[in-house]
């Protein structure tokens, strides 16, 4: 093993400097507090509702729809609802087939104008996610939420910026809102500590929102914008990926894992997660926009869940996709399964945003009330602006350390 | 048998409570980063292995649903992440092997003769080495530096990293006689 010893010692590197620790883990945590919330019972599940529409708009929405179906990818739901021979005033369209919602959505978002431009864009998010608390017998359920707020440049130059603000936590039902009674009504409650370290009584949620911002400052990577399980692009690759539905998923297929491709349900599994992450996280412009939701209506697998009322309380219609719900990935993620849905704004075509729902929780999460929405991201604003981000300094020395109300405990221990 | 450190079980813990509770996952940051950044730029070096253990993190969070305590540990897992990042910049990492041995060819001078002696008959044994795995199929190599750079033992705590089958295709050295190899 003369040659192990030798070849163990070659080569020695110096260890990463502050800045790209700093750097490296605020992509991390923007990431993580990117990651799913949720928690508000979808409403209506699979209700019909009737929403009337142009009566162009619906022509070439089911024109396209048979096209995609012909294509061999249509949804096994696929129903054809609004009768071509209806008078206008009366055509309808039943929220309940999800590619046909989808389809109109496309039309609405290549109503917008022209693609947005700016030195940033900027994304408001609000992400929501469960905890189990309480003791003894009184055990309940928190529903947490932080805002993230992110500034990325689309020009050379500029800093990334980061806000993640605490939005406060409640107790997530009213049977949950009885047990937090009877615990006292407690204001705040404590972060459980990273497992093998001790608890930290400065590490509390609170119920109330503010306390203090973390606010993260770094040089972007160029590859500032992540889908379908880390493949990074430029905004200039966003920007450009192509308007054609069929372009954009031959595309999207080139970019996915392979492993996640090995059979057409976890194909489109794979596929509604990478275009729910294209049109909830990136910039791309609205001809982009319409081509994923086209390209969503011929996923297979996918559902819709008809009108739904989102955690922010808007209204909206859902479609969804079921995970975790075959052998492998139970495997795997003994959890249970769960409903993944993008909610769609649908006289705008704007996306609400993401909804996962928790239908037969199990295992670690066998505390979540079945068929809570156990996360969310909600879309409060995506803008445009050539206004400049808060000043803040860039991060150059230790990553933050200290613990803030709602905040999480930043080192191993 | 495997042990099973007390560190493996926390860290499969904080993976599984991150499924649920996102932000505690930058637990496994604070506590692999460092590691993995250095295993990184040894085979990658520069601003390239900086990348690779960022995205290693990025790649493991979302990928966080699928680990499966059963095949291996937390740290052997983001390895083998970083390993398959790292076999995405291939070309470059072996262009850095030959440059690094080239580099390390050229001579370095000093007043006291016999140690530079001794430095460089190690040196040139590791300069060797280094341009060695340079010929390496991806593979080998990936199951070797595992071992010798990441720190995974190919027994141990070999979850993750098979016993690799490079033994015995790494050329004789003429610098690795036991003694050199002691050298330090």
């Amino acid at each position: 093993m003369d040659e192990l010893e030798q070849l163990a010692r070659a080569r020695p590197v110096a260890p990463p400097s502050a800045q790209t620790i700093a750097r490296s883990r605020a992509a991390l945590i923007q990431l993580a507090g990117g990651r799913p919330a949720r928690n508000r019972r979808v409403m209506n599940l699979r209700a019909r509702i009737l929403v009337p529409v142009a009566a162009t708009v619906l022509a070439v929405a089911t024109g396209v729809a048979v096209t995609m179906l012909k294509g061999g990818t249509g949804a096994p739901n696929a129903s054809p609802s609004a009768s071509p021979s209806m008078p206008a005033a009366a055509r309808a369209w039943d929220s309940a087939n999800a590619p046909q919602l989808l389809l109109v959505a496309a039309e609405q978002a290549q109503q917008e104008e022209a693609p947005g431009t700016g030195t940033y864009w900027v994304s408001t998010i609000e992400h929501g996610w469960l905890i189990p608390t309480g003791a003894g017998n009184n055990q309940y359920t928190l529903r947490l939420r932080r805002t993230e707020i992110t500034w990325k440049p689309l020009v050379p130059g500029k800093d990334v910026v980061h806000i993640s603000r605490w939005a406060g936590a409640e107790p997530l039902s009213d049977g949950d809102k009885a047990a937090w009674r009877a615990a006292g009504s407690p204001t705040s409650w404590p972060i459980e500590p990273p497992p093998g370290c001790p608890p930290d009584p400065r590490n509390v949620y609170t119920a109330e929102p503010g306390g203090s911002e973390r606010v993260e400052r770094s040089a972007p990577d160029a590859r500032l914008f992540m889908i379908a399980n880390g493949e990074s692009l430029t905004a200039e690759q966003i920007r450009a990926l192509p308007s054609d539905p069929v372009a954009l998923r031959t595309w999207l297929l080139s970019v996915i894992d392979p492993r996640d491709l090995r059979n057409p349900v976890e194909t489109g599994k794979s596929l509604f997660e990478a275009l729910v992450d294209l049109v909830l996280n990136t910039p791309i412009t609205p001809a982009v926009r319409s081509a994923a939701f086209r390209v969503l209506a011929g996923v297979p697998g996918i559902r819709s869940l008809g009108a739904v009322t989102d955690a922010k309380g808007r209204s909206g219609v859902a479609v969804s996709i079921e995970r975790n719900d075959t052998v492998q990935e139970r495997r795997a993620d003994p959890g249970g399964p769960r409903e993944v849905s993008l909610v769609l704004d649908p006289n705008t075509g704007a996306v609400l945003g993401r909804q996962v729902r928790a239908l037969r929780p199990a295992d670690y999460l066998s505390w979540v009330p079945a068929g809570a929405i156990q996360q969310y991201d909600l879309i409060e604003h995506l803008r445009w602006t050539n206004d400049e981000p808060p000043a803040t300094p860039r991060i150059t020395d230790e990553p933050p350390a200290t613990p803030t109300p709602g905040g999480q405990p930043t080192t191993a221990c | 048998m495997e042990t099973v450190t007390v560190t493996d079980v926390d860290d499969a813990e904080v993976v599984k409570r991150s499924r649920a509770d996102p932000e505690c996952f930058s637990v496994l940051f604070d506590r692999y980063f460092v590691p993995l950044h250095r295993y990184a730029s040894r085979r990658l070096g520069g601003t390239t292995g900086d990348d690779v253990a960022a995205e290693t993190f990025l790649v493991a969070f979302r990928e966080r649903g699928r680990f499966d305590p059963a095949r291996g540990s937390v740290r052997a897992w983001l390895y083998g992440i970083a390993t398959n990042l790292i076999r995405g910049h291939h070309r470059a990492e072996v262009r850095g092997y030959r440059a690094y041995a080239r580099a390390a060819a050229e001579p370095v001078y000093s007043a006291e003769e016999e140690r530079v002696d001794a430095r460089l008959t190690a040196a040139a044994a590791r300069e060797v080495l280094v341009a060695a795995l340079a010929e390496l199929s991806p593979g080998d190599r990936d199951a070797l530096l595992l071992v010798v750079w990441g720190e995974l033992g190919p027994r141990g705590d070999g979850r993750g990293a098979r016993h690799p089958s490079w033994h015995g295709r790494l050329p004789a050295l003429p610098g690795a006689s036991p003694a050199a190899g002691r050298t330090r």
